[in-house]
């Protein structure tokens, strides 16, 4: 087997492991919506090869530009296209499933709100692993190097897989607050996912380094977290879980 | 005086596998010639093992006028005139960590639910005996848990 595709188990495995679990204590009573990973799990091969990749070459063949050439040369209307067209097109369809009946009559208060989002993007980040390993691993250079080479590709995408969930966990919790909530909700998710892929734009322009594109990645997530950690306890102070009273103070 | 040992955990399992991973990483550290950094790590080591060792000794005195926690040096002293709550109940956990993990939770432990609580417990998460005084909150997991609310219970009643 590829050793990206040996990276793309570990990385799977490892989040499932790491986040998931983490999330399980996180969520108190809405861990029983983990489930909903699991509708989200095929939605980024269904967006890559369904919506992103046709548009993406329709309009590169429009503007005269070969897909695979490089983007230093580009217009710059062509590189806001390009920066946009993943916030917009995953953003959106990682929150479809709310629209089944089911999954709608859940998104009652911000604690549902926001678990249903965490899970449904992140079960799209876990998909994302997957996608993202098997388009690599069509690399035959990448065929040659060993395994534990793919470091990289681990780190990003088990942060990916966590930031997916937080910024759908940040539409649904947005979208549930008013009447343009969902307008709200879903320009703040889009623009939390343009910040996060903008460094990795810069560094195929050339304008930064890889490594810079990296520690502006993970800059971005870690904003993203203290997000998701404000949210979770706004959630949490608003249904507090059952507790027993043994004694009270009177007065 | 009433001693209620806290409830048994795998909590120093868990302390002295992350104390030997911490010396390896002190040895590696070590053996590539970055001393400072084996005498960075080297306190977390002590502090980790130490941690193991006091952990199984985790208990709760039921005294005239308090309650005392204690594991190994540290002890909370909770005058029965200043407890406001006592609640049996799960919290939430916040993954900005301080000493906590699998079995164990001591000192300031934030948690999503109730902020930060002091805590001098075998358990992190669930069932929680939290003690709110006038000051702050509290989180203790006696073993014995029915023997020490009735016990407290009284010793409350009368203060």
């Amino acid at each position: 087997m590829h050793p990206v595709l040996w990276a793309a188990v570990i990385t799977g495995a490892l989040s499932v492991a790491f986040w998931f679990s983490l999330f399980h204590h996180m969520a108190g009573p809405h861990r029983k919506l983990a489930w909903v990973a699991i509708l989200g799990l095929p939605l980024s091969l269904v967006v890559n090869l369904g919506m992103k990749g046709p548009v993406y070459r329709g309009v590169a063949s429009f503007a005269g530009i070969s897909p695979e050439e490089a983007l230093a040369s580009a217009p710059v209307w062509f590189l806001a296209f390009r920066l946009l067209l993943s916030p917009l097109a995953e953003e959106a369809v990682k929150v479809a499933p709310v629209a089944l009946p089911g999954l709608r009559r859940r998104l009652v208060g911000q604690g549902a709100a926001l678990w249903l989002g965490v899970y449904l993007g992140a079960g799209f980040g876990l998909g994302e692993i997957g996608y993202v390993g098997w388009r690599l691993s069509a690399s035959a250079a990448l065929a040659e190097y060993p395994v534990w080479m793919f470091t990289g590709f681990l780190a990003e995408r088990l942060a990916g897989t966590c930031a997916h969930g937080i910024m759908t966990g940040v539409l649904l919790v947005l979208a549930v607050k008013g009447r343009y909530g969902w307008i709200a909700g879903f320009l703040s998710a889009v623009g939390l996912h343009t910040l996060a892929n903008l460094g990795a734009l810069l560094a195929q322009v050339g304008v930064v380094t890889l490594g810079q594109a990296q520690i502006w990645f993970y800059g971005v997530f870690v904003l993203m977290l203290l997000l998701f950690l404000r949210f979770n306890r706004q959630s949490v102070a608003a249904s507090p879980g059952p507790a027993q009273v043994v004694f009270r103070r009177p007065g | 005086m009433n001693v209620f040992p806290a409830a048994s955990s795998r909590g120093s399992y868990w302390i002295l596998g992350m104390t030997l991973v911490i010396l390896g990483l002190v040895v590696m550290a070590w053996l590539i010639g970055v001393w400072w950094l084996a005498l960075v790590f080297l306190p977390f080591a002590l502090f980790s093992l130490l941690l193991a060792l006091w952990l199984p000794g985790m208990r709760y005195e039921l005294g005239s006028q308090a309650l005392m926690a204690r594991c190994g040096p540290f002890r909370f002293t909770l005058p029965y005139g200043e407890i406001l709550e006592v609640a049996r109940q799960d919290l939430v956990l916040n993954p900005i960590s301080s000493v906590r993990g699998p079995g164990f939770a001591l000192l300031w432990v934030p948690y999503a639910d109730e902020g930060v609580v002091m805590m001098c417990a075998t358990r992190a998460l669930k069932d929680i005996l939290l003690v709110t005084t006038v000051r702050r909150k509290y989180g203790i997991t006696p073993g014995n848990m029915e023997g020490f609310l009735e016990e407290l219970s009284g010793r409350l009643q009368e203060s």
